[in-house]
Parts: C-alpha cells; sequence; structure tokens
C-alpha cells in the first residue's frame, strides 16, 4: 500500500501529471474515445493521515465546456479516465485537474480531422 | 457641447459593460470550480449517496445502462469500470450525468461524470477503489430529469484493504 502511494507519486513528480491520448485520424463526425491518466496519489484520509485526491477534471474542446468528472478519494491512484467526443472539425482539446489542496495540471491536444 | 456630453457618457457605459462582463466571467468561472458536491461524496451509506445526487434512495434497474465490472479482482486499488447508455445525445435529450457508487465503500459514491451532446454517446471509463466484497451500481440522469439506474454488478475482492477497513467495520453490529 505505502510502497504504492510513494511509486505513484514519484511517477507523478516525474511525468508532471497528465498523458493525453487523443486518435490520429479522425473522420468529421466520428465519436472517437479519448484517453487519459493524471498522476495523483488519490490517498484518503485513513490511508495517508491526510486526505489528497483530485476533485474536479474538465475537459474543453476550443474553449467551450466538453464534460467533467466529479471525483472523491474513492477513485484508484494515478486515476485513468476514458471519454467519447464527436469530433465535427479541428480542434484543441484541453484537460485540467484541480485537487483538494488547489494544485492543479493542465494538457492539450490538437484534434485534427482527415 | 452635446455630442462631448454624448461621448462621455457612451465611455462611461461602455467600461461599465466590459466591468460587469468581467465579473459576470469571474463569477462562472468560480461557480464551475466550486460545484464539487461534498455532501455526496461524504455520505457513508449508499441510500444516503443516491439522496444526495438523485433524491431518491432506491431506483428500478433499467436495461438501458450498460455496465461492465469484473466480477473478481486482484487488485482492490484499481477496479476499471465501464459504463455506457442507450440514449440519445440530442441538444433537448441528453444524458447530462453518470454517478459511479460502490455500494459498502466508506464513502459509496465514487465519481460523477458530467457530459454533453457534444460527447456524441453517454459514456465513460475509470477505475475505482473496492475496500470489500461489494457491488457497483451507476444512475444515469438526463436533461429532462429522468433517471435511469444499472443493476447492481458484484465484484469479489481477492485481497482485501483490511487494515483500512477496520474503523468502518467496527461500526457494523
Amino acid at each position: 500500500m505505502s510502497l504504492l502511494a510513494t511509486t505513484s507519486s514519484f511517477i507523478g513528480r516525474r511525468e508532471q501529471g497528465i498523458l493525453l491520448e487523443v486518435p490520429q485520424r479522425v473522420r468529421a463526425g466520428e465519436i472517437v474515445e479519448v484517453r487519459t491518466l493524471l498522476f495523483h496519489t488519490m490517498e484518503t484520509a485513513k490511508e495517508a493521515g491526510k486526505a489528497s485526491f483530485i476533485t474536479q477534471v474538465t475537459v474543453e474542446l476550443d474553449g467551450k465546456p466538453l464534460c467533467s468528472f466529479d471525483c472523491s478519494a474513492m477513485m484508484s491512484p494515478n486515476p485513468y479516465l476514458a471519454f467519447p467526443v464527436r469530433v465535427e472539425k479541428n480542434g484543441l482539446l484541453r484537460l485540467r485537474w484541480v485537487d483538494n489542496s488547489g494544485q492543479t495540471g493542465t494538457a492539450e491536444r490538437p484534434v485534427t480531422v482527415q | 457641447m452635446q455630442r462631448r456630453e454624448f461621448l462621455r457618457l457612451s465611455a462611461m457605459a461602455s467600461s461599465l459593460a466590459v466591468g460587469a462582463t468581467l465579473v459576470g466571467t469571474r463569477i462562472a468561472q468560480a461557480a464551475q470550480l466550486n460545484t464539487w458536491p461534498a455532501a455526496a461524496f461524504a455520505a457513508e451509506s449508499l441510500e444516503a449517496a443516491l439522496k444526495a445526487t438523485v433524491a431518491k434512495d432506491q431506483l428500478p434497474p433499467s436495461p438501458k445502462l450498460r455496465l461492465r465490472v469484473p466480477t473478481t479482482v486482484e487488485d482492490p486499488l484499481s477496479v476499471p469500470v465501464s459504463v455506457a447508455v442507450d440514449h440519445p445525445m440530442h441538444s433537448d435529450d441528453y444524458i447530462e450525468a453518470l454517478y459511479i457508487f460502490v455500494d459498502h465503500n466508506p464513502t459509496p459514491l465514487a465519481a460523477i461524470f458530467h457530459c454533453s451532446p457534444a460527447n456524441g454517446r453517454a459514456a465513460c471509463y475509470l477505475r475505482v477503489k473496492v475496500f470489500q466484497d461489494s457491488a457497483v451500481r451507476v444512475v444515469a440522469r438526463s436533461n429532462r430529469g429522468q433517471l435511469f439506474a444499472s443493476a447492481p454488478a458484484p465484484v469479489r475482492v481477492g485481497l482485501p484493504l483490511a487494515p483500512l477497513l477496520k474503523k468502518s467495520t467496527e461500526k457494523k453490529p
């Protein structure tokens, strides 16, 4: 348990917080799956003495809110999330997380239509 | 003179308008960040969590929800949950939220997925902790207020997180 937590926090520091994967070769009107891995320990108060977890993950497509996750400490350490997106045209996908201590992380990926 | 007056007034008005929109967006941003439902996430029983999120404590299962969860897991810290709802995602009729519960966790509500018609489909994948043998269930809410619940999907935990659970099991008779 503690090993897992320390390993994940180590990875978190090393990787700066986010992996975001947007499929390439997308056709207009297609629904694609976007996957993301956030590096965060996601600890409850019982596990670590002090709760530390991501509270919200928000996703924007071209500056417009697309979807969001409200999370709790009951999510796995290093949360892996996937969600569908209907792609109509080229755009910019931006993901942002906030945790319960106010720390944030942001990642951006372009979405290109063939 | 009249023209100068008009210019002065219009300048004032436009600066006011700019100020108002700035304040407006600030408030909107703050509201978006503050919507994390602390009370629902703090609920310690499934009934309380359901009440806090969808204002019902029991829901009949609907065939519209497809929930995929492994029946037995080795790693209770990372249990994959995959949900899809057979529901249109039109601009006037769409699923706006999916609530993911793990019945016997210390706090049953694990996550909420807010989606929009731009998603194309009402579906998501995530991983949750399952502290002991428990059922996972999902409730979907449409923008018209309709509720759809999945049948509870039982999960058996290979290696329970026993030390972490001491306190919560002591409470039970």
